[in-house]
């Protein structure tokens, strides 16, 4: 009888666990990866203090300094955002265009979002270039920022 | 001889003249009717399967309507509504079998149309409520069939169908990827396997 208990236990830990794996599995990501690198040398700048960093179209600030690279969200009910990069000099903006594709991954998991296509619209840096179209856990960096 | 081509006909008929028997069946699906039961909220609908016996021949056509919704403890509801079609012949391996017992082999091509929508509060910084509706998606594939039907009145049948489906068109989709496919299944699979369980009523023609 007892070892009828602990099997049925660990089927169902087992069970339990194979779902939370589940979600997991989803390589989709909801943030986009920007580096950021000197244009003279093109050496990555390590530490960047910028005033606020907003998106257009919310009054939020989502960093002030900035190691390297940083993660900045898309809108999933839009295929545009603007970034407003503050700071003491002179602010930069930065627009990107994207695609969006929704699907459930599994029933068990939040629905999930694909950006692709990923696109520089405008911007005053002196370089963006798109290295990773697609927001992917697997892509390290989708977009390289020079200035 | 004669005795041989009686057990060979459909289930129910008498022998003719000329050993020819034509027959018509209507089945049910028990396990949709059971769905509409115990789990309507869920996974709801209905499928009748309408054959033509002829000897050991059948030529089936089948069609049923299905309704899945998804999210019920999430933060997201997904629903797919549709019909589906499916046409084809099988044969009767038992042309010998006494009781009316039937073991068929066939082939059908299959297509589904239907709806999804998918309402999803994504909680992100953005505040982001996400509506979306896809009307009128279509598919088809292919399924090899095999099912036992037994005799357990003078015109009702009761039996199973295994289906295997194959050979799914690929869906496209401008923004919302369907999950649930009605008469197929999942659409991250490209090949399935269905089940039906049904009762049947027969009607001899000739």
């Amino acid at each position: 009888m007892k070892t009828r208990n602990l099997v049925l236990i660990l089927l169902i830990s087992i069970w339990g666990c194979n779902e939370i794996e589940q979600c997991q599995l989803d390589r989709n990501s909801e943030f986009l990866v920007g580096a950021f690198y000197n244009i003279k040398d093109s050496v990555a700048r390590d530490t960047l203090i910028f005033n606020a960093v907003v998106p257009s179209t919310q009054p939020l600030n989502f960093y002030d300094t900035i190691f390297f690279g940083a993660f900045f969200p898309l809108n999933p009910t839009d295929t545009m955002i603007s970034y407003t990069f503050f700071t003491d000099s002179m602010d930069y903006e930065l627009s990107l265009s994207y695609d969006v594709l929704y699907y459930l991954f599994s029933p068990d998991c939040d629905p999930s979002i694909r950006y692709f296509d990923l696109k520089v619209v405008d911007t005053n840096f002196d370089s963006v270039a798109v290295v990773g179209d697609v927001l992917d856990l697997q892509i390290p960096i989708n977009l390289e920022v020079y200035f | 001889m004669a005795s041989g081509q009686a057990q060979s006909q459909a289930p129910g008929l008498k022998p003719a003249a000329d050993s020819t028997s034509i027959a018509f069946r209507l089945n049910v699906d028990l396990i949709s009717l059971g769905r509409n039961v115990f789990v309507p909220a869920q996974k709801s609908g209905f499928e009748v399967q309408t054959s033509l016996l002829f000897n050991q021949f059948r030529l089936h056509f089948e069609y049923g309507a299905q309704r899945m919704e998804r999210g019920e403890n999430y933060n997201y509801t997904y629903i797919s509504n549709g019909q589906f079609l499916r046409i084809g012949p099988a044969i009767n391996l038992l042309k010998n079998a006494k009781d009316g017992l039937e073991m068929t082999f066939g082939l059908r091509y299959a297509q589904s149309t239907f709806d999804n929508s998918l309402r999803y509060d994504t909680q992100d910084v953005f505040g982001s409520v996400i509506s979306l509706e896809e009307n009128n998606q279509n598919t088809r594939w292919l399924e090899l069939t095999t099912g036992l039907t037994a005799k357990i009145g003078k015109r009702i049948t009761m039996g199973y169908t295994v289906r295997y489906k194959i050979q799914r068109k690929p869906l496209n989709s401008d923004q919302l990827l369907p999950y649930d496919i009605p008469g197929f299944g999942r659409r991250d699979d490209s090949n399935e396997v269905g089940f039906n369980y049904f009762i049947g009523w027969l009607l001899p023609l000739k």
